[in-house]
């Protein structure tokens, strides 16, 4: 993944929660630490199918737990 | 200059239908009073919404006129200085006052390119100021409306308590670009009309369950002479809406909320599994049920506080078995409404048209008796120098409602309990009926907060 396509991952992170793109880091959670709840975070996936043109498998995802882990899924995704 | 004109996102679109189809733009209307029991200051308060007519872009929505097909198009208007009336109801019984203001939200926006808006200053009795709000769905629904009243108040804060002014609203038309960029993405679609389709294919035709037992869809497949029937008739002629509310004391209350943390369990789907249980205990014990959830789509902060209609609403299908645990059937019920979170910007009205391709029906009929939204954030006034006041929310309804029964829950602004406000319609059911459900619906969630490893079958025997 490019470092643009980090930066616009980060930015679509932050459109959800309260913390801004740039005090974001790979270890915080999801729910803990930026608040989002079931229907924030499955739609903040749709949304990430979009932005990077992948297919999430929503059973796979349902545990992940932070920026980290979901920028590692994505990478993956987009390297097919 | 030439005004922008943009199309309906799919979420008008939705409000839109039924004005389109008959004419009364009543349908779409949302009324609510939200005050307090304190003096007012209604030279500041008339300032504080005029503020927040111009601070928000879809109070300024307006609509041109149809076109030869009846598509319609959208502008913000630039400016709206209108004046603020007040009116004084605190004379009358609170009875006669609520008429009124009844009367008031039946009231039509008629013609193109208007204010779809209207606000008045209101004295009730017993004490409470405020502002009645009657708006056209299309420009909020009432999560974006809450939003604005606690806006207005925190404008009004400031200027008669000296408070910071609110951080500015986010603009209606960036987030209407966005949902109408999402809306005419092929791929989502595609990937959300794969989703339902796989969906229904895998467990195949749902079928109708209803609070009142397995006899109404008995009386649909009797009426159509298909024993096989699995959809049950709407009503179509009566279609008069009556109102019952309830409301859970903040102990409870409380409880649910604790429950929901400790096992990571939304209060919609802890509500839903509640509804859900209820319909399989009416219906012998039934369990493949679907309930109509709404979700109110706000999920960013632009879409927190841009406005715009963003309710839609979907079929919530669970085929749980007796066995399951109350604990695990609430996860399952979660785990069906993730996967739908996820596919949320597709347009409801096309489920139901993929549901009739699949699944021929007859015209008129549904597999729903029950909808709910659950409404996690109240009207709060959170200012500090309104603590300690009593807060009144009244949302006067619409005189028809197109649902059995349709239940909201809200978090109580007063006291942290949770109101249940169930419409339904009264030509088939009573408020004893509703009664019942409510009652039902507690019994199985204490039961279920108290013994999470009691299995639905067992639940259903005893409650």
């Amino acid at each position: 993944m490019s470092e643009k396509q980090k930066e616009d991952f980060l930015a679509l992170v932050a459109e959800y929660s309260d913390v801004e793109a740039e005090e974001i880091t790979m270890d915080m959670r999801f729910r803990e630490d930026l608040g989002f709840n079931s229907l924030n975070f499955m739609t903040f996936l749709g949304d990430l199918e979009d932005v990077f043109d992948i297919e999430i498998d929503a059973d796979e995802v349902l545990n992940l737990s932070t920026v980290g882990d979901a920028l590692k899924n994505a990478e993956e995704l987009v390297q097919g | 200059m030439a005004r922008e004109l943009y199309p309906l996102s799919v979420g008008q679109e939705l409000q839109y239908l039924p004005i389109k189809k008959t004419g009364m733009q009543s349908y779409a209307n949302i009324c609510v009073f939200a005050g307090l029991k304190a003096p007012l200051d209604f030279g500041l308060l008339k300032h504080a919404i005029q503020d927040e007519i111009k601070r928000s872009d879809c109070l300024r929505l307006r609509f041109t006129a149809p076109d030869k097909d009846g598509n319609i198009k959208q502008y913000v208007a630039e400016h709206d200085g209108r004046d603020i009336p007040y009116i004084d109801l605190s004379y009358k019984t609170m009875e006669e006052a609520n008429a009124y203001l009844q009367e008031l939200s039946y009231k039509e926006f008629v013609g193109s390119d208007i204010p779809m808006v209207e606000f008045i200053m209101v004295s009730l009795p017993e004490g409470y100021n405020g502002t009645y709000i009657h708006i056209d769905h299309r420009l909020t629904d009432s999560s974006g409306l809450i939003v604005n009243v606690n806006d207005t108040m925190e404008i009004y804060c400031h200027y008669r308590f000296g408070s910071p002014y609110p951080a500015p609203l986010a603009s209606f038309v960036d987030v209407l670009q966005k949902d109408l960029k999402k809306s005419s993405n092929p791929k989502r679609q595609e990937k959300d009309e794969k989703f339902w389709r796989e969906m229904f294919e895998k467990d195949g035709e749902p079928i109708y369950s209803d609070v009142q037992g397995p006899s109404i869809l008995q009386e649909s497949r009797k009426a159509h002479g298909d024993k096989s029937l699995r959809a049950a008739d709407l009503e179509m002629k009566d279609r008069s809406l009556g109102v019952a509310a309830f409301h859970l004391e903040p102990a409870p209350t409380q409880a649910m909320m604790d429950f929901c943390m400790n096992h990571d369990i939304s209060m919609n789907n802890l509500i839903l599994l509640s509804m859900r249980t209820y319909l399989s205990k009416m219906n012998g014990g039934q369990s493949d049920i679907t309930i109509r959830n709404y979700i109110s789509r706000r999920s960013t902060h632009a879409e927190w506080t841009s406005g715009g209609s963003r309710t839609f609403s979907y079929p919530c299908r669970t085929i749980i078995s007796p066995d399951t645990e109350f604990l695990d059937a609430a996860y399952e019920v979660q785990n069906v409404q993730n996967h739908v979170y996820m596919h949320s910007n597709f347009d409801p009205v096309r489920v139901d048209e993929i549901l009739k391709e699949m699944f021929p029906t007859p015209d008129n009929t549904t597999y729903i008796s029950m909808s709910l939204t659950y409404q996690p954030m109240p009207v709060r006034m959170q200012n500090e120098n309104l603590a300690g006041y009593e807060l009144r929310t009244i949302w006067y309804p619409k005189m028809v409602s197109s649902k059995k029964i349709y239940l909201t829950v809200t978090h109580s602004p007063n006291d942290g309990g949770l109101i249940f406000n169930y419409h339904y319609q009264k030509a088939s059911l009573t408020y004893k009926d509703i009664e019942l459900v409510y009652y039902y619906m507690m019994k199985i969630l204490y039961k279920g907060l108290a013994e999470p490893d009691m299995t639905i079958g067992e639940m259903i025997n005893i409650i």
